[in-house]
This record gives structure tokens, sequence and C-alpha cells, in this order.
């Protein structure tokens, strides 16, 4: 066909256009990648959108990633903020201002060059809140903007109010302001782009271009030849022809469809889906590798007590420190990952997620499955008799008991919180298990406060100042506790917070949150319980991909978030 | 099983020469091809359910943490040299092979545990109340746990299914008569009162003051003056001197205040709801809007100072069963448990929810067709006789209206049975009919469903459920199949 | 005939008012709403929250919201999704279009496959051939809709393990590739040949309770019409046996069953039910059921209304059409 023509052509315009190209190393510098070909992926759910001030969930938002650019994000391998759309960055002021210089020569697939104008426009719509978008967070600290400004075509400027740890990782969209310019000005800005736009009409500044999108089966997305990124040897990327997204919303039928070669990636959820991909190997039927426990993903689950309870004996105990570390104690977490996460899995102890390398540490107190010792501790706090019903009652002959509650639906969390509530009962603790819708489980935290406690998640990530929401006394998710009265160990985790949020200095980082965690295994407002292991399969005839030693679940089976350095084997 | 009724039967119609209505139907029902196996199956099943506790070797929400999905106990009843012997099983381990990740059960046969029956085993409390111990099957060594009796495996959480199906079948056979019957409560009353009082018209909103025009046509009329009064001749001042002639006036005065204190509450809505959609539209759309809404208004203005607004019951009921006619059923079904089974309730409640989401999704077509048969039924002499000796209303109604509509009721029962059944199933599919630790056959099917096709080849002792759910809508199916055939009353074989 | 239906129509709408009322007041029952489920992310805070609301309209009265969703359906417009931030009718249409194929095949196969059988019942009631086809009528009747899909996705893996090749697809509606190049760029006959090759297990799922049904209702209705007097009268006057069952009873018994054709009709825009779930067709159900599950309100209202007016609109076709075929029934 007419395709090295083709590429020939795309090698002289890059050459031409890209002054200076972004470099992306490729995993294992030993493969000798090829250019052409599909890459075949799978998500849950389709996009709901492709315009970036509309997409609140990851469906829409990760293929919107593939086609408008970012300004930074986190280097791959080392974890340490990096320059995407950015070539460069002076930080100034004390890191109160920060000056990117952009890539001259990058340019939009409709050929008009990416500017500082983009990129103050695209700042300017993102922080409107008539706009609602989902990044407006990147745009304030703590109620106080962060003024962006142009300093000429290829430089801009953001100004923070405070310093900012995570400030260099500016990861939100950058629209083409000559095509949204008009509807921001007319207020129709969040109708652009919607999953009813012709993908010909849809402008890219990444590596991949919007194909088709087909509501309920695929999305895709064909290759940018004007993209800005390189390899390390100055070769045009990504290789790949297109990038086809199957959706398929039961995660069953995606582990079919990879068993039947249907798929290039797969992550196994449990041990049982492990076990079918490896007897397909084993059978000859499959030509693919597979990683079983190769990382733990970034989802939590965690048990809190409400120290608010309208039930002053139940808040006081909810409060006291030893009751948690004894309820701590009956959490057989073996079991939880045997039987709950399908016996992949690690316990769970910190707040920072596992594969957070950067902040996470082993180093805490853990608490471990020991009915005994929570019996023990719980007479020591003053249950020592039972009664009738065989329920561990106080001096006042008060019965220890509370309800449970968890989201219905998680089959996860619905089995973790029966394992826990059994052996509970075993020592003597009545609690009674509840599953609840996650709406009314929403309702009952943040607006009646009528709980005891609630098995729940939420998903971590790289940085750990994006959990201040949570862990910060004022925190609009500050769960077990909305004060006024707080712990000591409370507000010195609200102090931790804000510095490691202010620090720059990435030792001095570690060191802040390494407390923050030991203080929070230690005095246990949340417990966590176990964390799901990360399996990635894929077919052997993908290249470019993480070798299993680098494997982690922040970054998944290739680098940079987008497929560029994944190609077909030849 | 049907020999005691045979007999009642025989000497019944030794008495008499001609059969009555009932009795050629149960000649007709004993005919059908399959009507004594669906019967004998049913039973069968609800005994087992009834006696759960007692059929399963293990209560029901007990859970062996290191035996999630463990096969059916294979129970020998020969020795290794192939003598026979008592029936007896041996001890299985499950370890999880760490190269392949697949599950490996080995079975110990160094000792033997014979599997004893009628045993004592662990305690439950029968129906709730009486405490007992008894076990269908078992063995000591099933209560110390050295070996373990799983006839039809374990599920996900290592509960044995052969109990847990006998305990979701208490759920799942009951649902469906529970619904079925509230269903049936109120299709017969909606449908009773619809088709009884159908014709009779009912005030529901009587004006202060008599209608301008009305007092102008009656103007001229000889003796109207004195009730013609701007104030003296409202709806509500003729409604009082009815009901004050008729020695009512309380219902009448309580009656008022519902109603003016539903048009008021109504106007207010109304109002609010003006002003906010006027706050956040312009344009055409804003002066159109305050048309309508104004010209609502002051429709309900009139209604309040002149009107009579009087309904056919008949009407009212029969255009709301229209209504939840026009809502396709399994969307409304769908819709109400995932916006009700939201709230925090505990499972009992979950249950009572359930079955009633199911009812009211199925009384309007029962109350349509019951109003066709009251129509029809309260114009026959006996019901004519009924009213002439001073019946009440309810009492002709229920007493000897109602009777006669029985064969087709037993008929519908039959046949929805099944359908309720078959709807439970479909709610726990979608995770919003009962929910663990409780069982039913539909929330053991859906977690089978749950871990996908792979489930089939590898654990189908998971998917028995679905079986007992086939064959009990199967079952009902044939029920109501020979049921019709028997009670309609047109057969003439 | 024109006053009967105008007087209809008329008709229709307060049923039409009632029904969508009772279905948005039916969604606002669920605590929370569409928001609900970002109050939970540590990204989010309360101000951003809020916010949301108020752009979507969320913060206003219940009665409020209705209104303004009835004034757009009057302007033809079935409203915003909240999820996908775009009309609604936009997202709806390719869906309905997809379950189309599904439930046009699967009545088609209804009625091919149960009227025949359904005859033949009838005219040989309690043979071994009837008993046989009751059971078969009833197993469907029986097997819950999604346990019958995945067994037919086990039968199609099977089909695959066993013959080494795809006799039929596991799920999904359309291949990546036909013949080799991507399903769009293939010839059109090629690709609806592909889609109605999806279809077949699908079809078989979504039919077999209703063929099972229609087979009873014929079954039932030739009973019926053969213990007719007019029967007995065109058997008497020495008409062929052959004569007697199609021109008298079957031409009779058939009257109901084209009559209810009407009915059909939000059947074809209602999507075909659990089937498109397991077998991963990208029809309404599941987009429906997202809807409910995330309290997208608007696209659960623009589904409902959809089915009410066809609802309605059917019904009175089908009075229409009892009318046209019995000339026994007239509506003045």
């Amino acid at each position: 066909m007419k395709k090295p023509i083709w590429i020939l052509a795309v090698l002289a315009l890059g050459a031409l256009v890209l002054a200076q190209p972004k470099v992306f190393k490729a995993p294992n510098p030993s493969e000798s990648p090829a250019y052409g070909g599909d890459f075949r992926d799978v998500s849950t759910s389709d996009p709901k959108t492709f315009n970036p001030f509309v997409a609140k969930e990851t469906s829409s938002s990760d293929v919107i990633s593939l086609f408008l650019p970012w300004l930074t994000d986190y280097n791959p391998y080392t974890g340490e903020p990096e320059g995407l759309l950015v070539k460069s960055w002076e930080i100034k002021n004390n890191g109160l201002t920060i000056v990117f210089h952009l890539r001259e020569g990058a340019v939009w697939s409709d050929g008009k060059p990416i500017t500082a104008d983009d990129v103050i426009f695209s700042a300017k719509v993102h922080a409107d809140p008539d706009v609602g978008s989902n990044s407006i967070k990147s745009f304030e600290i703590d109620g106080s903007p962060i003024v962006w400004s142009k300093i000429d075509d290829y430089t801009v400027q953001a100004d923070f109010p405070k310093p900012f740890a995570p400030a260099l990782i500016q990861g939100w969209s950058i629209v083409p302001k000559h095509v949204f310019e008009k509807a921001y000005a007319e207020g129709t800005v969040t109708e652009m782009w919607d999953v009813g736009t012709d993908p010909a009409q849809i402008v890219s500044g990444g590596p991949f271009i919007l194909d088709q999108f087909v509501q309920g089966e695929r999305v895709v997305l064909k290759k940018n030849p004007n993209f800005w990124g390189v390899d390390e040897k100055g070769n045009p990327l990504p290789y790949l022809d297109r990038y086809i997204f199957t959706i398929v919303p039961d995660i069953n039928a995606a582990l079919a469809k990879f068993l039947a070669g249907e798929l290039d990636l797969y992550g196994a959820r449990d041990a049982d889906q492990v076990a079918q991909i490896i007897d397909r190997i084993d059978s000859g039927k499959l030509d693919a590798t597979i990683f079983p426990n190769a990382d733990v993903t970034t989802s939590t689950n965690f048990v809190f007590f409400n120290w608010n309870n309208e039930d002053t004996w139940k808040a006081e105990l909810f409060r006291n420190k030893k009751f948690r570390q004894a309820m701590a104690h009956l959490m057989d977490k073996e079991s939880m990952i045997e039987l709950a996460l399908g016996g992949l899995g690690q316990p769970q102890w910190s707040p920072i997620s596992i594969p957070a390398k950067a902040f996470f540490t082993d180093d805490v107190a853990k608490f471990e499955y020991d009915p005994a010792k929570a019996a023990q501790m719980l007479a020591e706090i003053g249950f020592r008799n039972k009664n009738a019903q065989g329920v561990l009652v106080d001096a006042s002959g008060r019965a220890l008991e509370f309800r449970l509650a968890t989201n219905q639906g998680n089959n996860v969390r619905e089995k973790i919180a029966q394992l826990f509530a059994e052996d509970a009962k075993k020592i003597g603790v009545n609690v009674k298990y509840a599953p609840i819708a996650f709406n009314e489980l929403v309702r009952q935290i943040l607006n009646t406060r009528d709980f005891d406690a609630i098995l729940i998640g939420l998903t971590g990530g790289r940085e750990p100042a994006f959990g201040r929401n949570v862990w910060e006394l004022d925190g609009p998710l500050h769960m077990w506790n909305y004060g006024p009265d707080f712990e000591s160990f409370e507000i010195l985790i609200d102090k931790l917070m804000k510095q490691g949020a202010t620090t720059l200095e990435q030792s001095k980082r570690r060191e802040i949150y390494v407390r923050f965690q030991q203080v929070v295994a230690e005095n246990l407002p949340l417990t966590y319980t176990v964390a799901p292991a990360y399996n990635p399969a894929r077919l052997n005839k993908i290249g470019g991909l993480f070798p299993k030693e680098q494997i982690n679940s922040l970054e998944g089976q290739y680098p940079y978030n987008y497929p560029v350095t994944v190609f077909i084997k030849k | 099983m049907s020999d005691p009724n045979d007999n009642t039967n025989l000497l019944e119609g030794l008495g008499e020469r001609s059969q009555s209505y009932w009795q050629k139907a149960w000649m007709r029902f004993k005919r059908h091809p399959f009507a004594r196996w669906a019967s004998l199956v049913l039973i069968i099943l609800y005994t087992l359910a009834l006696f759960a506790d007692f059929v399963g070797p293990y209560p029901e929400a007990k859970s062996f943490r290191k035996l999630q999905f463990v096969p059916p106990t294979k129970v020998y009843f020969k020795t290794e040299d192939g003598r026979w012997t008592r029936p007896y099983v041996c001890k299985v381990e499950r370890t999880r092979n760490p190269r392949t990740f697949k599950l490996e059960f080995k079975e110990n046969c160094e000792e033997k545990y014979t599997v004893y029956f009628v045993v004592h085993g662990h305690p439950y409390k029968f129906l709730g109340l009486v405490p007992m111990d008894l076990h269908l099957m078992g063995g000591p060594w099933l209560v110390e746990e050295k070996a373990y009796l799983f006839l039809w495996g374990t599920d996900d959480f290592g509960r044995d299914l052969f109990s847990r199906i006998w305990f979701g079948g208490r759920i799942s056979l009951t649902i469906g008569i529970l619904a079925t019957i509230v269903a049936l409560i109120i299709g017969i009353t909606m449908g009773g009162i619809s088709g009884y009082y159908a014709g009779t018209r009912v005030h529901i909103v009587r004006g202060l003051f008599r209608p301008p025009q009305k007092r102008a046509t009656e103007a001229g009329e000889a003796g109207a003056r004195e009730q013609n009064g701007f104030f003296s001749g409202g709806a509500l001042a003729e409604g009082w001197r009815e009901a004050a002639r008729e020695r009512r006036a309380p219902a009448f005065l309580a009656g008022l205040a519902v109603q003016y204190a539903f048009w008021g509450a109504a106007a207010a809505v109304l109002y609010g709801t003006m002003q906010g959609f006027l706050s956040i539209t312009s344009g055409v759309e804003r002066y159109v809007a305050m048309l309508v809404f104004g010209g609502l208004l002051a429709v309900m203005l009139w209604i309040f100072l002149f009107g009579r607004l009087a309904v056919d019951v008949d009407d009212l009921i029969m255009r709301t069963t229209e209504i939840l006619a026009a809502i396709p059923t399994l969307f409304l079904l769908i819709i109400l448990s995932g916006m009700l089974a939201q709230y925090d309730m505990p499972s009992s409640t979950r249950f009572m929810l359930v079955l009633t989401i199911l009812a009211f999704v199925g009384w309007g077509g029962l109350a349509r067709n019951i109003r066709g048969f009251v129509l029809q039924l309260r114009e026959m002499e006996y019901a004519q006789a009924a009213r002439a000796l001073g019946a009440g209303d309810a009492r002709i109604l229920f007493r000897h209206i109602i009777p006669g509509t029985l064969g087709y009721l037993i008929v519908v029962a039959s046949l929805q049975i099944p359908g309720y059944i078959l709807a439970e199933s479909g709610l726990s599919f979608l995770g919003l009919g009962i929910q663990e630790p409780s069982s039913s056959w539909g929330l053991l099917l859906s977690k089978a469903q749950q871990i996908g096709i792979s489930a089939i080849k590898e654990r189908p002792w998971l998917f028995i459920p679905g079986f007992f759910i086939f064959v009990s809508i199967l079952t009902y199916n044939y029920l109501g199949d020979a049921l019709r055939d028997a009670l309609d009353p047109r057969a003439e074989h | 005939m024109t006053a009967y239906i105008i007087r209809r129509f008329l008709h229709l709408i307060p049923t039409f008012l009632g029904a969508t009322f009772l279905a948005f007041l039916v969604i606002q029952l669920a605590p929370g709403d569409f928001i609900t489920r970002l109050e939970l992310d540590p990204s989010y805070d309360r101000a951003q929250i809020e916010n949301f609301r108020r752009l979507f309209g969320l913060d206003q009265p219940f009665t409020v919201q209705y209104a303004k969703w009835l004034s757009g359906f009057l302007k033809g417009y079935l409203g915003l999704s909240l999820s996908y931030q775009t009309d609604v009718w936009q997202v709806l249409k390719p869906r309905i279009l997809n379950s189309m194929v599904l439930v046009i095949s699967s009545i088609v196969f209804v009625y091919v496959v149960s009227i025949p059988i359904g005859i033949y019942s009838a005219l040989r009631q309690y043979s071994w051939g009837d008993r046989f086809w009751t059971t078969f009528a009833f197993f469907g009747l029986a097997v819950p809709n999604f346990f019958f899909a995945l067994l037919m996705l086990y039968f199609a893996l099977w089909l695959k393990d066993t013959f080494g090749h795809e006799i039929f697809p596991i799920g999904g509606m359309r291949s990546l590739y036909v013949d080799g190049v991507d399903f769009f760029e293939a010839p059109k006959w090629r690709q609806w040949l592909d889609v109605m090759w999806h279809a077949v297990l699908p079809v078989i799922v979504a039919g077999t309770a209703g063929t099972a049904g229609l087979m009873r209702v014929m079954r039932t209705q030739m009973l019926e019409t053969k213990m007719q007097d007019y029967v007995r009268t065109a058997r008497a006057k020495g008409l062929s046996e052959r004569v007697v069952i199609y021109k008298h009873i079957l031409r009779n018994a058939v009257i109901p069953i084209i009559a209810s054709i009407g009915f059909l009709l939000p059947e074809l825009f209602g999507g075909a039910g659990f089937v498109e779930v397991v077998m991963a067709w990208p029809g309404l159900t599941p987009l429906i059921l997202d809807a409910i599950f995330s309290i997208d309100v608007y696209i659960i209202m623009g589904s409902i209304s959809i089915s009410v007016v066809l609802l309605m609109i059917g019904n009175l076709l089908s009075d229409l059409l009892l009318a046209w075929v019995d000339p026994r029934i007239r509506y003045s």
C-alpha cells in the first residue's frame, strides 16, 4: 500500500515543523519499534463528552487527554514533574511565580500553532464557575485564585497566592482558542464537542485524533501526524495508526474478549481471572503474558466511626483510641483478601496508596488480626462481662453494639463488612451489618450524621496533598469528626497536611508525609483494610510496554498516560 | 396427596346427583395432564422451604472462610474395596495453586465421616420461635467442623449452597404469593369500588358563592329569590343544607376541610412553581408560561369561588390505572426499586418493600378486570335482592358481588405468582432485590451470574438456584393452565 | 369516527401529564441526585458541588424542574442529559436504533414461529405434539431472560472452542473488522450481514418468552373459536374441514392478534431488555439502567415520555385496527 510514502511525508513534515519536539523515552530501549497497526484497549463505559470543561468521569477525560494536551505531568520513570507542552520552566519569587516556556512549533491538527493564547484562554474557561469545569480546583488555593498571564506567544506565567508543592503539575486540558472562543463568548461553551459532534470537527493537539465514536461500542482514534513528540532517535510519534477503545460494561465480557485475543491489554481483577488467563496461555490458545500481583491498585477500603454520634456514649466510645485499635485487631485481612478481593491483594495500614512510592512508608503501627488481643483491649476500657445474648457490656450494663453500613452493590465492601461483623460477634461485639445505597450513605455522612460506622473507600493517587479535603480539620470529607471537639492528633494531622502542601523540597515533604502516615496508623481515624492487586496482562505482539519490574498501577502498562511508545511488533 | 380431598368430594357427590360448579372444576382439574405433578412439586418445594432449618445442615449465614467455591461434597456409598456401607464423606482441603492460581481441592479419605439422618446439629429456632437442633443430615463431625457436608457446593462467601437454597426458597416462593395477595387486595378494593360506584359523582370541591351565570338564569324563576343571594346560594351552602338535612354535618365539614387544604396546597405549589419557573426563563417561553400559569391559577380561583367540581370515583380510579399502565411495567418496577431501595432499612422491611413495589406495579390490570365483572354482577338479581333487604354497600360488594369473581381471581393469582417470582429475580439481577446475608433464589442466581460465563464451566453448582426458579415458575404455569381449564365456566368437557 | 379519534387524542393529555408527573415524582423519591456521587470525591469541595447543582438546575424545587422539562417537551426538546450535557434525543437515538434491530427481528421471529405452532396445537389438542409445544412454551416462560442470555453466551463460547472458530459471536453488535477492513469501511450489505449475525443469539433470547406467550394465546383463541356456533353451522352445511379451519376458524381467531399489533409500537422504542445488558448489545436498556443508577433525570424522562406517547398511540391504533378487521365493532 501507500504507507511508506505516507510515513516519509510525515517524517519530513515532523522535521520541518517541530523545532522543539518532546522526547518520549521508551520503557525498553532494546526493542526496535515499528510503525503501523491498531492498538485495542477496553473501557467500561462510554465517554460522555469530548468537551474538557464538561467531563466529569475518567471514561471521558481519558479519551480527551489523548487529543488535548497538558502543560506538565509526572515523569513516568522518576515521578518528578516533567514538561509536556511545556519545554522548560523557571521558578521565581520563592516558588510563588512559575514561568512556563511552551514548545515552539507545536500545532493543532488543523494546522494552527499552539500558543500562549490557547493556554491562557483554557485557564480562564476552566476557572470560570459558570462553566463548571472539573479542573477548577487547579486554579485556586484555599479560595484565592492562581493568576495566569501571557508573557509572549510562547511564554506564560502562573502566580500562586501561597507556596504550593504540586504547583508544577498542571494536568488540565488545553483547548484550541480559535475553536472555543466564540462559544465561550456566547455562553454556550458547554455545548461544544458533545457525543453527537462529528469527529472531523474535533481538533487535536495531542498524539491522537478522534476518528469514530459509536455509542456503547467503540471509540476510535487515529494518529495525529502533527504531534509534537518524538522518540529518542528523533522518529515522530506515535507509532500506532489507530487506538481503539472497545466499550464493554461487563468486566467478565471484557475478559472473554481478551481471552479470545480481541483485546491487547487487560487488567485481571482477581485470582480467578488470572487463573483463566494463565490456563489459556498454557493451552497455547493465547500468546500473552500476565503479571499476577505486580502491584497494588490505588483504591482503598476503610472503616470509620462517627465521633459526632448523637448518642454521647457511642461518640465517646468511638473517640477512644483503644477501642479503635481493638476494632483494627478484629480485621482478618488474610480472609478479606481471599474472600473479598478474590485471592490477590495486600493489607493496607496507612492512608497513602501503596504504589505512591515517593511518599509511602511501611514503617507504621500495625494492629494485626488478633481477636484475643482485641477482647483484652476492650476489657481494659471496661467491657468485661457479657449479657444473656453474649454481647459485651460495660460497667453500666450498656451492650457494645453498633451498625456498620457500606455501599450496597459493591461486592468487595459487602464482604469485608460481613467478615468484620462476624469476627466481632465472636468476641461479643454486636456489629450490625447494613448494606445501603451509595447516595443514602453520602447523605448520612455529609448531612444527617446518623450513622455509627461506615466502610467505604476513596481512590488515592500519587500526590498526598490532594487528600487535604479528607485530612484537614475543616475539610468537607473529614468524615469521622466535623468538630467542634478535635483530638490532639487530628490537629497534628491538619498541621502536617498544611505543611506538606506548602513545602517544596521533596526530602522534607517525604518526612512530613511519613510522620502523617504514622500518626494516622497509630490513631486510626480511618482503619484501613485491604487493597486489591494489580494484575496486568498483555498480548505478546504489543511492544513499548513496561517490563515486569517497572510496572506500577499509577502508570499502568505503558508510560505517559497515552500509548505514544506502544507499537505492534512486526 | 389428594386422597382426603377426594374423599370429601366423593361423599358430597353421593349426597346429590348434580355436581356443583366447584366439583366439576375439580374433575376437570384432575384431568389436566400435568396438574397433579405440578401440585406435587410445589407442595414438596414449599415443605422443604418451610423446614429449611431442618433440611439444610448449616445455618443460612454460616460461612467458612477457607472454603470459598468448594464443589459439591462427594457422598460415598461404597468402601474402597467395593462393599456397600452407610453413606460417608471425606474431608476436603482447598488450596490455590501458586503458579496457575487455580483452586485445587484435595479429598482426604483417611478418616471417613458417616452421614447420619435426623441428627443433632447447629441449633436454630424453628420459625423463629421453637429452639431446636435437629437436622435431616449431619453428624457430630459436622458441628465440630472436622469435615463438611456441602451437597451442592459453597458460594462466593464459603456458605453451603444446599442450605441457602432452602432458606432462599422461603423468600422466593412466598414473595410471589404475598405480592399477588397484596395486588389482589388493592385490585379488588379499587376495582370493586370503581365498578360498584360507577356513575355516582362525588364532590371534590364546592365553591363559596353562587356562580354568576347561574344567578342570572335563575333570577327570573319564582321562589328563587331567598336562595339566590350572592352569599347564600353557593355550592357550599347547598352542600351544607343537604348535609344538615341528612344529619352528617361533621363528616361534611371534615371533608370540606380536606378539600380546601388540598386545594390551597395545590394553589400554593402552583404559585411557587410559577415563580421559580419564571425566574429561570426568558423570551417567548416566559410569556407563554405566564399565560398558562395565570390561566391555571385563575381557573383554580374560579372553582374555589364559584365552582362545583364533582368527579366519578370510577373515572378517577380508571384514569389512575391508565396512568400506571402508560409507564412500561419493567421500567416502573426498576425505577421504583432503584429509587426506594436506596433508603436505609433492615432486610425484613426491604422484603416488604420489594413485595409492595411488585404489587403496586401489578394491581392496575386486575382492578380493570374486576371492575368489568362488578359492573355486570351488580345488576344481577341477587345483588338487587340484597340491596332491597337493606344490606350496606360494603356488604353487598364484598359478600355478594366479589365472590362471583372467585374463579377468575384464582386463575389470575396462579398466573401472576410466576410473574412475580421472575420479577424478583430480575430485581436481584440489578442488585435491587433482597440483600445479603439473607438469600433468595434470585439473589443466589445473580451472584453466580456476576462471576460470568466461566462459572458455568468451572462452578456449575452455583447455577442450581436458577433451576429452582425455573421449576417453580414452570409448575405454577402448569397449575395456572390447569386451573384456567378447570374454572372456565364455558368448558364443556 | 373522526370525532372518536379526536376525543381519544384529548383523552391522552391528562394521562400523559399524570404518567410523566408520576415518573418524575418517583425519580425525586430517591435520596440524593445526579451530583451526590461526586460528593465523596476528595477532589471536589462544597462550593464546587453547590455550583454544579446550580448549573444543572438541581437546586430548583422539583415542580419547577418538571415544569421546565414539560415546557421543553412541548417545544420538541427532551431535555439536557446531565451526564452527557447534550440533548437527550442525541443520546437516545443511536441506542433506540440499535435496539430496534433486536426488537424488530424478535417480533418477526415471534410471529413466524408462534402462530403456526399455536394453530397446530389447537387443532391437535392434547396430542403429543400439543403437549410437547405446551411444555416448550412453558419452558420459555420460565427461564429468567438474563440467565438464558448467559447460557447463550456460553453456548457461543462452547461452539468456538469446539469448532475452532466463531460460529456465533460472543456478545456485541458489530465486529471491529469485516473481511479485514474496518467495519465502517466495508460495503453496506456486509455491515448488515455482520449485525444480523451478531443478532441471532440475542433475538432467540429476546423472542423466546414472547413466542411462548403468543403460542398460548393463539392456541386459546383457536380453541375458543372452534366452539362457536357459526363453526358448527359451517360444518353442518357440509363444508370441507379445510375450508372450515381456514375460512371460519383461523380468520376469526387471528383478529385479536392482528389488533394487538398496535401494542408493539412502544416496544419498538423500548429496548429489548436484560439481554442487551448480558450480551453487550449497545441498546437502550443498558443506557436507561445507567441513567437510573446515576439519576440522570432527563434521560429517564425522555425515554418514559416517548414510551407513554407511543403506548397511547399504539392503543388507539389497536382499537382502530380492531374496528377495521372486525366488522362487528363500530366506534361512534
